[in-house]
């Protein structure tokens, strides 16, 4: 049994992928593990007190003889103190998300001390960069401000996922707020770099979405491979949720083109 | 028809994170809040499981939520697009 785990961010693609993977008939795909205000209060508690042998019952459950893998999606912030500080302001989401976020935050706060939580995020993490067997697959996204663009429509207007071709709000144009643009670039950045290091001495593969979205079969050729796992022809119900240009995207392109001219971040505006 | 439930229930038993052998699940089981309590992702990929064993492909305009509160129901569906 191959056990693994996909590494990423928020609007890096892994839902699609993770959507490929789940067709595989000898996959078995966790949903978010980690996510923790996601889950219900009780659960989180569970997975606090104890993250390994959480994590461990999931990858070593009894599965069906077709299951040759399995696997779950962790973010950088996933189980870890950044997880209560968010990449876009709380304020520009919509009210659904705003109010759990909030309430989460309370809940934590009021249930356990920041020593305690961090002593127990570091179990998880220590034991994912341990020796073990875990697989990594790192997903990345070479353009990081469309991950911003996507990570912003979606806060505001809740939709995630975009299922075929089904109507929803990601025609919706945004405007950037630069500072925050900037920042969310520089994190970004700087959580790639530490976990490359953090996991430099596992079995990683490091895979990126606008590699898998140009030429499907070649990337999931090298991920089969990797995986000790027969080639299948997989498919996905997962649309792109953002169609057109990043010009047509963003109210205020130029002007952010403008402001980002001269630093290292002028590449994600050219297509 | 009844074979039709039957990989259904296979497919929630053998890809979901839901614990349960085909025995364990009702005809009638629902895989939304009223029942399994999938998520948008976990819906997702039951989806595409259900899509790649039959073979058939869903149009945008199938895909409501009242599909997933009956897999008997889904199963009837399922069969009005093999046939």
């Amino acid at each position: 049994m191959t056990r693994f785990f996909i590494l990423g961010t928020a609007r890096c693609g892994s839902n699609f992928f993770l959507n490929l993977l789940s067709s595989h008939k000898n996959i078995f795909v966790y949903e978010e593990l980690f996510n923790l205000d996601r889950l219900s209060r009780d659960l989180a508690g569970i997975i606090i007190e104890n993250p390994v042998k959480y994590l461990e019952d999931k990858l070593y459950a009894k599965f069906h003889e077709d299951i040759m893998a399995v696997c779950f999606k962790i973010f950088y912030d996933h189980f870890t103190p950044d997880y209560f500080i968010k990449n876009i302001d709380v304020n520009s989401s919509n009210e659904y998300n705003r109010n759990r976020m909030v309430s989460f935050d309370d809940f934590i706060n009021k249930t356990y001390k920041k020593e305690y939580l961090e002593q127990q995020f570091n179990k998880l993490w220590n034991y994912l960069g341990g020796d073990n067997d875990l697989k990594i697959i790192h997903l990345k996204r070479r353009n990081l401000l469309k991950t911003y663009l996507s990570l912003k429509k979606a806060y505001t207007t809740g939709e995630w996922l975009k299922i075929k071709d089904t109507s929803c709000n990601s025609n919706r144009k945004i405007t950037i707020d630069y500072p925050e643009c900037l920042k969310y670039f520089e994190r970004i950045e700087t959580f790639e770099k530490k976990y490359d290091d953090f996991f430099r001495h596992k079995n990683v593969l490091t895979l990126f979405y606008e590699d898998l979205a140009q030429n499907q079969e070649l990337a999931l050729a090298s991920i089969f491979n990797f995986l000790s796992i027969p080639s299948q022809r997989l498919r996905s119900v997962l649309k792109k949720q953002i169609q057109g240009t990043l010009q047509e995207n963003i109210i205020n392109y130029p002007e952010a083109k403008q402001f980002f001219n001269n630093s290292k971040w002028i590449k994600y505006f050219e297509e | 028809m009844e074979k039709i439930l039957n990989d259904v229930k296979k497919i929630i038993a053998t890809k979901l994170d839901r614990n349960l052998s085909v025995e364990q699940i009702s005809d009638n089981a629902s895989l939304l809040e009223d029942g399994l309590c999938l998520d948008s992702i976990a819906l997702v990929n039951f989806l595409v499981n259900v899509e790649n064993h039959f073979n058939i492909e869903f149009n945008d305009n199938e895909i409501v939520q009242d599909l997933f509160r009956d897999i008997q129901k889904l199963s009837l569906f399922i069969e009005t697009k093999l046939n």
